[in-house]
């Protein structure tokens, strides 16, 4: 069974980046543009992780990860936060949050996998072996 | 307003930031241009807001519509049969933009100056007072990758008049 994982960012091209990354992958990638719409997301898929943003419109991701904690049917969901924000200040809010990653952007993408790697199982894609020729 | 950095200092933290982000995120080398007057053809222009308790400003990156076109293969190629929308140019300046952004405010945090950033905006058009040479308090910079030329710029100022 694939791997649920839910990329919320409000940028289309992370967005697409995390696609490109995990298409390798028995992950099935959802997304959502901001954290009112990820937690409708995670409501209706229940993600086996959530790959958060920091700076979003609409609804920041502290806010969002302060909404999914205190969700019962949510709060369980293990949380990578991908951002350009760096302040300490930040850091420590989503760390009482229990997320169980942080990354700054610019990131590099094997580290992501690995981390991601360590939270869910990723499973290569099994690729269709071609048929033999009938005899 | 006064600035709390000096002009050469914005300089160094751009020629930091800058070129980190290019090396990890689409793994190219930049490399610092001659200033130039020549403005860049069909721009794409994305401005991230800094807001702080003693000092605010914003940071712009603008790149020719044919350089964002070489960046979202750069950074997306291999996405299937993705092909850049004029949108989504927008968007990876933008986030571009933000990743720059995000270099800068933690060296102005090492510097005593905290500040929030704000989500990128797109436009065509230069914001007022930003990219622009002859305003004295503006830090730009012109950067060469291969194909393509671009400009960021750090405008820092205090909050108190």
């Amino acid at each position: 069974m694939n791997q649920k994982i839910l990329s919320i960012d409000d940028s289309k091209t992370i967005r697409l980046l995390l696609a490109r990354m995990f298409r390798p992958f028995q992950v099935e990638l959802r997304e959502a543009g901001n954290g009112e719409e990820g937690l409708a997301q995670a409501r209706e898929v229940r993600p086996d992780l959530i790959i958060l943003d920091y700076n979003m419109p609409v609804m920041d991701g502290v806010t969002m990860l302060q909404h999914l904690r205190h969700d019962p049917q949510l709060k369980s969901i293990p949380v990578i936060m991908l951002t350009a924000e760096s302040n300490p200040k930040v850091i420590s809010a989503v760390a009482r949050l229990g997320v169980r990653d942080y990354i700054v952007k610019p990131f590099q993408e094997q580290p992501l996998i690995a981390k991601v790697g360590k939270i869910i199982p990723l499973h290569p894609q099994i690729t269709a072996s071609p048929i033999p020729p009938t005899p | 307003m006064t600035n709390p950095l000096s002009q050469q200092e914005l300089v160094e933290i751009a020629d930091r930031s800058v070129p980190e982000v290019w090396r990890t995120q689409l793994k190219r080398e930049v490399q610092p241009s001659p200033t130039s007057n020549l403005p860049i053809p069909s721009p794409r222009i994305a401005t991230v807001a800094w807001t702080g308790s003693s000092a605010s400003g914003k940071m712009v990156l603008t790149i020719s519509s044919a350089g964002a076109q070489l960046v979202a293969q750069t950074l997306l190629g291999d996405s299937g049969n993705y092909v850049p929308k004029d949108m989504d140019l927008d968007d990876v300046v933008g986030e571009l933009c933000n990743m720059i952004a995000g270099r800068v405010s933690t060296e102005l945090r090492n510097r005593g100056l905290t500040g929030t950033l704000h989500p990128p905006l797109p436009s065509r058009t230069s914001p007022s007072g930003t990219a622009n040479p002859s305003t004295p308090t503006v830090c730009l910079t012109h950067w060469t990758c291969g194909d393509y030329t671009f400009t960021f710029s750090i405008d820092i100022r205090s909050n108190a008049s």
